[in-house]
């Protein structure tokens, strides 16, 4: 485990662990707000005060995970972390991970609701958007926690409301939308692993074309032409996508006249 | 922002006659479980994504893939939708229901059917949970690599249909990295076998394309995934 | 061995966009775009086609006019750091992998080349992997996103540059090994690995029955195996990993050390056919590659060979992937070596031409449900029958 006292030193340290050749069986990253949110829940040790802390776990054959460790302490000193901790033993490792793994509940406990976004980003533009959703925190007055699969560029932020207060839920999922919008400006994905369903439908509008839109629709009817199974999932309209998408609109104008209303 | 479906944007959905549809059902599959009463449907109502909730017009809670089937080709016969659904732990509102829908939960089929320690595979039903899959494996020094953070709750069916990553996914990939067969059912109710016990299979890559596909393309009946020897030491 | 010095690696320039991207290369999408565009507006079908190494691998498309997309070539993308590189279809194989390998890093699944200007574009079309697939994942694994020119000559692009997007269905997996039947790699983004620290191959004399008995039993603990290949009495193994457990593996598993040269050279042999086994058969007979189960009992396989073919001469059997892939030179009917990889539970492709009938395919049929919808997935993405048609099957 390694604290920072900079988000973008912490990001720079993941591509510096890689680019020794090293692939960490798991690598996390969590933001001052997750870390204190996991520290007060499950009393894992964390540095409370660090601004970034990132968790880095090594498999691998006993003499191989040895000598990567040395090389990785080496890496995370360059890269100006201001702490390093080995875990001791087997119990500290277990609770360095029941932190981490416990970083949506243990948010949880500091806000009535929380709204879990998942999306995917290059490594190199966490500090961009992580700047763009300290931005939307800001405007929005919602907390963001941001806990990030950081060696494979997965984000989950973590923003936190009320929805007994009239309004919150449909801020934080405006906040939600906005974020996968840069997530997808930043060359990611809307969705890294937890799926589209009907929470994402809009944002497909975003990542996709509708062109390719239709060839989903063409994919889908190959299967099943009578469009039965978990319709309205996964794969928007054009309909939609001209209503709620990030199709070119211009004023005053209805768009996409040409596409069935239903 | 309203995510529930709306008809004016996500194309019309036919009415049904509930208690029709239920008889129908009941004569053609007298075996099979369905739920329709308002307080037996009300677990179902959502899934991971708790904010949104509609309430299915049935829930079907199949034991066996000739239910499945059967189900299925009534359901396209009588052009009554089907959401399926594993343990419901999805975050997307994948598995959210249609009040216009047979809902289908796959939870009862979570029988293991194999474990090949020499093969290191497991085929499996589509209701076993993620964690039971390493658990089984681990008397053979054996894993499942896939680790969703619900992995105690969430279902293999559910993790192919949302392609499930986990915290190891650089080193050990998401789900379509760790499978190898796919039996599935189309609405229609036909079988298809997608990729094989070998490491390829004739023809296009179907297993690639059904998963994470949200249930959109057909149901998943049976999962065979491939398992790692432990590692032997792990660090933080 | 040698074991890449941290110090040396530590320059890698991080977050470096790699130089070689845009100003080597030629962006032909916009031509192509048309002359599919064209073709589809005449109903004409194309042939697609790169450096025609792997033509041989499919059934004849009935084209007069040719898709060429080696104009389309560069590295548009090379991001070490973030294990990704993204180029063009038309880009030689042999020139990404040596851009890869100046990062100390490569492709895992070591694809076949099966000709010296292999391009990458067809390498996913036909979407190979060569010694390491089973430890290391296929070809399809590596794919991030692709970019498709599509039958009506659309640019299309499917899945991205993140490790992780599970947004919309996944063409770009769908697409590698299609063998551009359902539209034409313009680009990919494929994961890069870095090149494993160490590597250590050995041979050992075993027959295949011994050989496959221990295959299994390593395959349940975590000796780093990256290859296993057994030919005429003789087990070739590569081990690769960190510098210490391969060299326990080495001293576990005993055995001929292979000097690092001729290792390389043999796997790359292996790999591109040029074995003797591959480069001195008798041209009668034909060459069948065989997917097979991981774990086959070496009973079963003697029984089913000789339930199908009768006798095979030992001499006429390579195996590699740990067994998983056979390659056997059989006079037999397709007919009854197919049977023989359908009773093991697998497949098998045959890779010399002419030797099944024109309306047949060197690929396994499909079974009746299977093949319906691959025909409907077909109709559905080119309903003319503009790109590759029948390549695959005959209708696909």
């Amino acid at each position: 485990m390694a604290s920072f006292d900079d988000i973008d030193k912490a990001g720079r340290a993941v591509g510096d662990i890689i680019a020794c050749g090293i692939i960490p069986g798991g690598l996390e990253m969590m933001d001052n707000l997750a870390i204190r949110a996991a520290e007060d829940f499950i009393h894992a040790g964390y540095p409370i005060e660090a601004t970034a802390i990132l968790l880095c776990e090594l498999d691998g054959a006993e003499g191989d995970v040895s000598d990567d460790c040395a090389r990785v302490r080496e890496v995370l000193e360059l890269a100006g972390a201001t702490e390093i901790r080995l875990a001791r033993d087997e119990q500290e490792r277990a609770r360095f991970w029941a932190g981490r793994k416990n970083a949506f509940p243990a948010v949880g406990r500091m806000s009535p609701d929380y709204y879990c976004m998942d999306g995917t980003i290059p490594r190199r533009e966490l500090p961009t958007v992580l700047t763009g959703i300290a931005e939307l925190s800001r405007q929005s007055g919602l907390a963001v926690a941001n806990v990030f699969h950081a060696g494979d560029g997965n984000m989950h932020p973590l923003i936190l409301f009320d929805a007994n207060r009239p309004g919150e839920l449909e801020l934080a999922e405006d906040v939600g939308g906005k974020i996968l919008e840069l997530c997808v400006a930043a060359g990611g994905s809307i969705t890294g692993e937890h799926g589209v369903g009907r929470e994402k439908i809009n944002q497909m509008c975003a990542q996709f074309t509708s062109d390719e839109i239709t060839v989903f629709h063409a994919v889908k009817a190959a299967f099943d032409p009578t469009g039965l199974l978990n319709p309205g999932k996964n794969i928007p309209t054009l309909a939609r996508c001209a209503e709620f998408g990030a199709m070119h609109v211009h004023h005053n104008q209805l768009p996409h006249p040409e596409l069935p209303r239903f | 922002m309203n995510i529930l479906y709306d008809p004016a944007l996500d194309g019309p959905l036919t009415q049904h006659d509930k208690a029709k549809v239920l008889a129908h059902l009941t004569a053609m599959l007298p075996s099979l479980t369905l739920l329709h009463r308002e307080e037996d449907l009300h677990p179902f109502e959502c899934d991971g994504l708790a904010a949104y909730r509609v309430m299915p017009m049935l829930v079907a809670l199949p034991e066996c893939v000739e239910q499945v089937a059967a189900l299925l080709r009534e359901c396209h016969a009588l052009g009554v939708p089907v959401v399926t659904r594993g343990a419901g732990t999805g975050l997307s509102g994948g598995a959210l229901p249609l009040e216009q829908g047979v809902l289908l939960v796959m939870s009862r089929m979570a029988r293991i059917l194999e474990i090949d320690p020499d093969a290191r595979i497991a085929r499996l039903e589509p209701g076993v949970r993620n964690l039971a899959i390493s658990e089984a494996a681990a008397p053979y020094g054996l894993y499942y690599a896939p680790d969703p953070s619900s992995q105690i709750a969430c279902s293999i069916g559910g993790n192919v249909a949302e392609n499930a990553g986990g915290v190891h996914c650089l080193k050990y990939g998401l789900t379509v990295h760790n499978l190898l067969k796919l039996e599935v059912l189309t609405i229609e109710g036909e079988p298809m076998t997608l990729g094989a016990d070998s490491l390829d299979a004739a023809g296009l890559d179907m297993l690639a394309l059904f998963t994470g596909s949200e249930g959109m393309l057909g149901v998943v009946t049976e999962v065979t995934v491939r398992l790692l020897p432990k590692p032997e030491t792990a660090r933080y | 061995m040698s074991e890449p010095s941290p110090v040396s690696q530590r320059q890698v320039p991080a977050h470096a966009e790699y130089a070689h991207g845009n100003q080597s290369g030629h962006d032909a999408s916009e031509a192509l775009g048309e002359q599919v565009r064209a073709a589809h507006a005449a109903q004409r079908p194309l042939r697609i086609t790169g450096s025609g190494s792997k033509a041989f691998l499919g059934r004849t498309v009935e084209a007069d006019e040719v898709l060429d997309m080696r104009a389309h070539h560069g590295i548009t993308h090379y991001d070490p750091v973030e294990l990704m590189v993204s180029v063009r279809a038309g880009t030689p194989l042999a020139e990404l992998e040596a851009v890869l390998a100046e990062q100390h890093q490569h492709l895992s699944c070591e694809p076949p080349h099966f000709g010296a200007n292999a391009t990458v574009g067809g390498t996913l079309a036909c979407g190979l992997s060569g010694p390491r697939r089973p430890w290391s994942g296929s070809l399809r694994d590596l794919v991030l996103g692709t970019r498709i020119i599509s039958a009506e000559g659309k640019a299309l692009r499917f899945g991205g540059e993140v490790m992780k997007n599970v947004a919309g269905y996944d063409l770009s997996r769908l697409m590698t090994g299609a063998q551009g039947t359902l539209g034409a790699i313009s680009e990919v983004s494929l994961k890069v690995m870095p090149r494993p620290a160490a590597s250590q191959s050995l041979r050992l004399e075993l027959s295949l029955d011994e050989t496959l008995t221990r295959l299994t039993a390593w395959g349940r603990t975590p000796l780093p195996i990256s290859a296993a290949s057994w030919q005429a009495g003789t087990l070739s193994l590569r081990l690769e990993g960190g510098m210490r457990s391969v060299e326990a593996g080495v001293t576990m598993l005993g055995g001929e050390s292979l000097h690092a040269i001729e290792a390389a050279r043999y796997w790359s042999d292996l790999r591109e056919h040029q074995l003797p086994f591959f480069t001195t058969h008798a041209s009668h007979e034909a060459l069948w590659r065989l997917s097979l189960p991981l774990v086959l009992n070496h009973g079963d396989w003697q029984a089913a060979v000789s339930e199908t073919l009768g006798h095979i001469d030992e001499a006429d059997l390579l195996c590699d992937w740990a067994g998983a892939q056979r390659w056997l030179y059989s006079d037999a009917p397709a007919e009854r070596v197919r049977q023989l990889a359908h009773r093991l539970g697998g497949h098998a492709v045959c890779y010399t031409p002419g030797v099944v009938s024109e309306q047949d395919s060197p690929l396994m049929p499909l079974n009746t449900i299977n093949a319906r919808y691959h025909v409907q997935l077909k109709q559905q993405l080119d309903p003319l029958g503009i790109l590759n048609s029948g390549r695959l099957y005959a209708g696909l």
